[in-house]
């Protein structure tokens, strides 16, 4: 049997390791677009600050990969996939034949519809290239100007202070993490970033990116120019599907894929970032293994796993700040009943059913109650009465 | 028990709850999870996590 994965993110090399161990006896080939060995992207953060080399968030070296028998192709870009010959052709013009594929080419950012785009000094921050990159025109820069007020766009930011004396946020949101925070929670993180040095600026709508050679500012549409010598796009991403699509494989925002992650021609799987399931693209790297794995299940013996779904992922803090986001933060409908308190750098909204069960939280600074929450969250227990008057 | 903190991501290991999404009772001492348990949130493997 021969097994071909397609990216080398976590979906990847989690599927690539699964299949051998599942198949020892089977050729397992990884295709890698980028040059450097499987990193850990959520570290990007740390390497676009200075705290860590790549090394230190590379887990294993390619060697690592080919002692356990999984032939590592890196550098090589995936152009053609053609389900009727079962064969990928690489920009190399190498042409790798499969009997089994998993496509776990993941995501890739957007970008806005504004001129400027291509001038020096506009960035993406996806790969590690992309980070050195960036870490490398910072030197030469005071200001930047950081698009999207998500985690990315937050993370970032707080990244680019540690050696930047201006950063400014540009978030056409009306707060931070609009998705996850209501208005008040959204106003105190704010607040909080703004003491890490960041200057956070809502409501703010991009007219162009403006420069001579190289970036020189951000025009905004109220006619005011914000100067800065880097700017970073941090606005989402999207499911990187061109490969599967010119392939006739159905593509709705990801690959469409069912219960034991196969595409819609056989033999044919996709995990991770670029996986749509059930109307759902998770893009969380929890997500990504678990689809990787089930999907490697499958591959080696289909029909064999269903994939049930992957709980949230409780994040703990962004840009440095302790915050907990449970469950649903704003219901619509429903018995329920919230319970708020508020500090200075501080906010507690617990929402609550009609028999104190808690449906879902939010807590900011306060980490000592994140514990006994995500167990309350958790085993469905009452809120019990002393935690609600405490302060 | 003695908790461990990933060095990629900061993700923590309590071992009181164990890691349910990889099928780790609670209870389970860190040196005790098996050679390809990794960190749940970023996919650190066991040697990148440090005591905490």
């Amino acid at each position: 049997m021969r097994y071909v994965v397609v990216g080398g993110g976590v979906a990847g090399v989690a599927a690539a390791q699964r299949l051998r161990a599942l198949a020892p006896a089977a050729r397992v080939i990884l295709i890698e677009a980028e040059a450097v060995p499987h990193y850990l992207r959520p570290g990007l953060i740390e390497v676009l600050a200075g705290e860590k080399e790549l090394s230190e968030i590379t887990p294993y070296p390619k060697s690592w990969f080919e002692k356990q028998g999984i032939e590592y192709l890196l550098g090589e870009i995936a152009v053609a996939l053609e389900p009727a010959r079962q064969e990928i052709s690489l920009a190399s013009g190498k042409r790798i034949p499969y009997e089994k594929l998993l496509l776990a080419t993941g995501a890739e950012p957007l970008r806005p519809e504004i001129p400027g785009l291509a001038l020096p000094g506009v960035f993406t921050l996806r790969t590690a290239s992309d980070a050195e990159r960036i870490r490398t025109w910072a030197a030469g820069a005071q200001r930047a100007v950081v698009l999207g007020g998500g985690w990315l766009g937050l993370e970032a930011a707080h990244a680019l202070r540690r050696f930047l004396p201006e950063v400014v946020v540009l978030d056409h949101g009306p707060w931070p993490l609009p998705r996850q925070l209501d208005e008040t929670g959204g106003t105190v993180l704010a607040g909080l970033l703004r003491k890490k040095g960041l200057e956070m600026r809502p409501n703010a709508e991009i007219k162009a990116i403006l420069g001579k050679s190289a970036v020189e500012g951000v025009q905004l549409l109220s006619g005011e120019f914000i100067p800065a010598e880097l700017v970073l796009i941090a606005i989402g991403v999207r499911p990187r599907t061109a490969l599967a699509k010119e392939a006739g494989i159905a593509v709705n925002s990801g690959i469409l894929v069912n219960d034991f992650l196969e595409a819609s021609v056989p033999g044919v799987y996709a995990a991770g970032d670029v996986a749509e399931w059930r109307g759902r693209v998770y893009g969380t790297v929890r997500a990504a293994r678990e689809q990787a794995l089930v999907a490697a299940q499958n591959m080696v013996e289909p029909g064999s796993a269903r994939y049930p779904g992957t709980r949230p992922s409780q994040r703990l803090k962004v840009a440095g700040i302790d915050l907990l986001i449970l469950g649903e933060t704003q219901p619509k409908g429903g018995p329920q009943r919230e319970v708020r308190r508020q500090g200075e750098g501080y906010y507690v909204k617990l929402v609550l059913n009609d028999e104190d069960r808690l449906l879902g939280a939010i807590v900011i600074g306060g980490s000592d109650l994140f514990g006994r929450l995500e167990e309350l969250f958790q085993s469905g227990e009452p809120i019990p009465p002393s935690f609600l008057s405490s302060d | 028990m003695q908790k461990w903190e990933c060095t990629v991501c900061g993700w923590i290991y309590d071992p009181a709850k164990g890691d349910p999404s990889q099928g780790i009772e609670p209870g389970t001492a860190f040196e005790d999870l098996p050679d390809d348990w990794v960190c749940p949130e970023c996919g650190a493997p066991k040697d990148m996590f440090q005591p905490l």
